[in-house]
């Protein structure tokens, strides 16, 4: 790979080189639909010049020099073209190695073993009452990445992941729903034992909502539990943080400039590369960065921003550590880690008082943002009348803009929680990369849900 | 026969092989400016093998790596999923024409000069707007052989343009997004220009609307939302577990008359058209829903067996995969569809509609860009508001109109869509 930088002609160039192998297992109702073995090795090369860049991605590895060459070459159509003095971050060339301490190695258990969990539990599942199939999904990869650019740094990482999700599909009448339980972890096997109880709850909320009624739309008081208030955060403010976004665009800039008010004192947002055993996150990020914990918001108003080198130096801040690519077939892109919101001290109790008519959300089947709006749908909710959990109701989807909802955030409770699912992020054409969120429940005041009004 | 497929045989399995490889080269546009070129050379095998009635499936990117796909594949298989099928003898396969000589001579200054065209009138629009455009050409070829002799060898490339911008008025966020995909070199900057022009014109100016229930015009983009669910229960493996609310209906009228959708892998010019599925079977053209009428299932060859059907094309291993979904068209034109509407709304860009239970109907989502229309003219832009409806029962009973353009969306090829009754929930 030095060799190959080398012949770099470039003002940067850099070198990814990746292999993953890869289990997944697919089981629907008796039936296992997939089981499949695959390995993926591949190789990039990035370069700079005068303010374009150049990509190249292949498999084949015969002729590394010449991928540089074409990198160059393009980098160099562009560069003469743009004529922009566009430098990186500049970050201390480092080199290590970093062997993954996993708790338990997940591509190390034989598929045996995880076959026979994965039918216990789809057993499990078809047992519960009216639940007329199942959707089993598991992943697990382990990934060697190997980098270096012409900075002088070389990383190599190895990394791990594991992800699934075991769910419960009620039908009747031509009505099926369904509720799911999820799973994952960037260092520990463990994280798919002892479900049992998660998945006869999701069971019995996806047999519940046979007999639910459709939610009618309109405005509302609403308390997300902390998976969807962790999507909420993720959606409503973590892709507007990105500052791949924000860097060439005066009038976003402004928006989230350093300083602005959007939330009550108790907000707080961050996101982090070093939190713990969640997906996505890693010693280092996909240009040799290190990951670190990074505050978007606090006490309400901004006070940071997401970064790659290009961006940092462009808004004239630091590095974060948030450039990612999901494989070698992309370049890096500002993404994020995992995403929170601060816990508070606010019981769930405290939240339901005063609260006539609202609803409560649990379970994120997973949102979307454009920016200034955000959306996403729940996979279970209640009605809260009188300040009690009262009945089920289905086909919840919550949308609002984006700055208005920060600032109706009321109360943010005391009890945080992680949550890492078989899903992940999508931006550009990268998608899903693996990303975590955080938070406790929050309360937020006039939230639109959609749906028709009776 | 390829070596892989003879150790295979010898080790007592029937296997398929597909090996794909690609060359893509895209130019991207960010904030006003050439950013970016990027060459993605690609290289895949792909091997099913059926070992004792058990399917093993593994894929592979390693140059050279044969022994080791085979003994992923032969591993898995003793896990796989027990199946009713065998892979199929050879047959006619037709040759669809998406392979255009002119896409793969594309030269990169071609392509710049189509990304700076789009971006130079997004910037003549107004200095602060943040325009965006990417061009993309692609050359693949596909390989599909298996132990009972298939052997079928496939070449397409592909064109891609997409343009849009976003702007910003204090905190006020417009943006608006468009795409021309083709095999052939057939694209139309006016037709991308004229649409992002009008967006920024009529887009900029908000209207606000009581909740209720409106009149909708879907775009053929915002349509794609109200077919998905369709799609999903269309799907053979839903209808032979039951979780499909389609099972068992064949025959049956469960759309409106006006309603018809076709799978068609062997169109010319579109993307998802082949000579056969990833199983070996050929693509074809099948009636899946005709005048209202459920007519076929989209099926894998397990689907099919359970279900007594014919294959049609659609096969995976994990199950079916559409080629070129069509929606026929409709006899009235767009301009006539929204001249009619007295109040009511279009949608075009929509959040959020994939989330959510497919097999119930329900498509819920925010309107990321919808237009208020009163007495045939567009007003302004409506936004902050969800839209929702039931798919079975308003394409059954609200179906108003269809029109007779239709876009490719890539893989769907759709018209606009006229709904009645759809109700709008937002700020009361």
């Amino acid at each position: 790979m030095v060799k190959a930088l080398n012949r770099s002609t470039a003002e940067y160039c850099e070198i990814r080189i990746e292999e993953t192998e890869e289990t997944v297992v697919r089981l629907r109702g008796n039936d296992t639909e997939l089981v499949t073995q695959n390995v993926s090795v591949g190789g990039n090369v990035r370069a700079l010049h005068q303010g374009g860049w150049g990509f190249v991605s292949f498999n084949r590895f015969d002729d590394l020099e010449k991928k540089v060459d074409e990198a160059c070459a393009q980098a160099k159509i562009l560069g003469d073209r743009l004529k922009k003095d566009i430098r990186l971050y500049p970050i201390d060339p480092v080199v290590d190695y970093v062997h993954g301490e996993f708790k338990k190695e997940a591509f190390a258990v034989p598929l045996a073993e995880k076959m026979k969990l994965l039918k216990e539990y789809n057993a499990i599942v078809l047992g519960c009452p009216e639940i007329t199939s199942s959707s089993v999904y598991y992943l697990d990869r382990h990934t060697h990445l190997h980098f270096a650019n012409s900075d002088g740094t070389y990383i190599c990482q190895e990394k791990m992941d594991v992800a699934g999700t075991i769910g419960a599909v009620a039908t009747k009448e031509r009505l099926t729903t369904q509720e799911s339980t999820t799973f994952g972890s960037n260092q520990d096997y463990n994280v798919i034992m002892g479900l049992e109880d998660e998945i006869k709850e999701a069971a019995k909320a996806a047999r519940d909502m046979l007999y639910a009624p459709v939610v009618e739309g309109g405005q509302y008081t609403v308390i997300l539990d902390p998976d969807m208030a962790g999507t909420f955060v993720h959606e409503a403010f973590g892709h507007l943080s990105e500052a791949d976004d924000l860097d060439e665009d005066e009038r976003m800039k402004e928006l989230l400039k350093i300083g602005t008010r959007y939330g009550s004192d108790e907000l707080d947002i961050y996101d982090s590369g070093i939190e713990g055993p969640n997906r996505g996150e890693s010693k280092y990020d996909d240009e040799g960065v290190p990951m670190q914990k990074t505050y978007l918001i606090k006490g309400g108003v901004v006070v940071g921003h997401l970064h790659s080198r290009e961006s940092a130096i462009k808004m004239n801040e630091s590095v974060t550590g948030n450039a990612r690519a999901i494989n070698y077939r992309f370049p890096p892109i500002v993404r994020m880690r995992t995403t929170c919101i601060a816990p508070r001290n606010h019981t769930f109790e405290e939240m339901l008082q005063g609260i006539s008519l609202g609803v409560y959300v649990k379970g994120s089947y997973g949102g979307q943002t454009n920016g200034e709006m955000f959306t996403f749908a729940s996979s279970r909710a209640y009605m809260i009348r009188n300040g009690a959990i009262a009945e089920i109701v289905r086909d919840v989807n919550l949308t609002g803009n984006v700055f208005n909802t920060l600032r109706n955030i009321d109360l943010i409770g005391n009890d945080f929680d992680y949550k890492n699912s078989a899903g992940g992020c999508g931006k550009g054409a990268q998608s899903p990369l693996p990303v975590a969120q955080g938070s406790p429940h929050i309360r937020i005041q006039n939230v639109v849900i959609g749906g028709e009004k009776k | 026969m390829t070596r892989i497929l003879e150790s295979a045989h010898e080790r007592g399995a029937e296997a398929t092989l597909i090996i794909s490889e690609s060359k893509d080269t895209s130019v991207s546009f960010d904030a006003n400016r050439l950013k970016r070129i990027e060459d993605t050379e690609s290289y895949a095998q792909n091997l099913q093998v059926i070992k004792d009635g058990k399917l093993g499936v593994a894929a592979s990117t390693r140059v050279g790596g044969e022994e080791e796909l085979l003994e992923n594949a032969m591993n898995v298989a003793e896990f796989g999923p027990s199946v009713g099928y065998v892979f199929p003898n050879p047959e006619r396969y037709g040759q669809p024409k998406v392979f255009d000589q002119r896409v793969a001579d594309v030269p990169i200054d071609q392509m710049i000069a189509i990304g700076e065209e789009l971006v130079d009138f997004m910037k003549s629009l107004d200095s602060s707007i943040n325009g965006g455009a990417q061009v993309q050409k692609s050359v693949s070829q596909v390989g599909v052989k298996n132990t009972k002799g298939i052997d079928v060898y496939s070449k397409k490339t592909g064109f891609v343009i997409v343009a849009g911008f976003q702007f910003v008025e204090g905190q006020n966020l417009l943006s608006s997004w468009d795409w021309q995909v083709m095999t052939s070199l057939e694209y139309d900057l006016k037709a991308l220009k004229d649409r992002l022009g009008e967006d920024f014109e009529i887009g900029r100016k908000n209207v606000s609307i009581e909740p209720g229930s409106y009149e909708v015009l879907f775009t053929p983009s915002a349509f794609s939302d109200i077919v998905t669910p369709i799609m999903v229960c269309l799907d053979g493996r839903s209808v032979m577990r039951g979780i499909s609310p389609f099972a068992g209906r064949l025959g049956e009228e469960i759309l409106a008359p006006s309603f018809s959708l076709i799978e068609d892998g062997t169109l010319d010019g579109a993307v998802g058209s082949r000579p056969c599925d990833d199983q070996g079977v050929p693509c074809r053209r099948t009636s899946l829903i005709d005048r209202g009428v459920l007519c076929e299932y989209l099926l894998d060859l397990e689907s099919a067996h359970r279900l007594g059907r014919r294959p049609i094309g659609t096969g995976t291993p994990a199950g079916a995969r559409p080629n070129n979904l069509v929606v026929s068209e409709g006899d009235v034109s767009v301009s006539d569809l929204i001249g009619g509407m007295k109040r009511g709304i279009i949608i075009d860009q929509t959040m959020g509609a994939w989330a959510g239970n497919p097999y119930a109907g329900t498509v819920t989502g925010n309107i990321a860009l919808g237009y208020l229309v009163e007495d045939g003219k567009k007003v302004g832009r409506v936004k902050d508001c969800m839209f929702s409806l039931n798919v079975f029962s308003h394409l059954k009973s609200n179906l108003l109109a269809l029109s007779k353009e239709t876009k490719n969306l890539g893989s769907l090829i759709l018209p606009y869509c006229l709904v009645g009754g759809v109700s709008i929930s937002g700020r009361d």
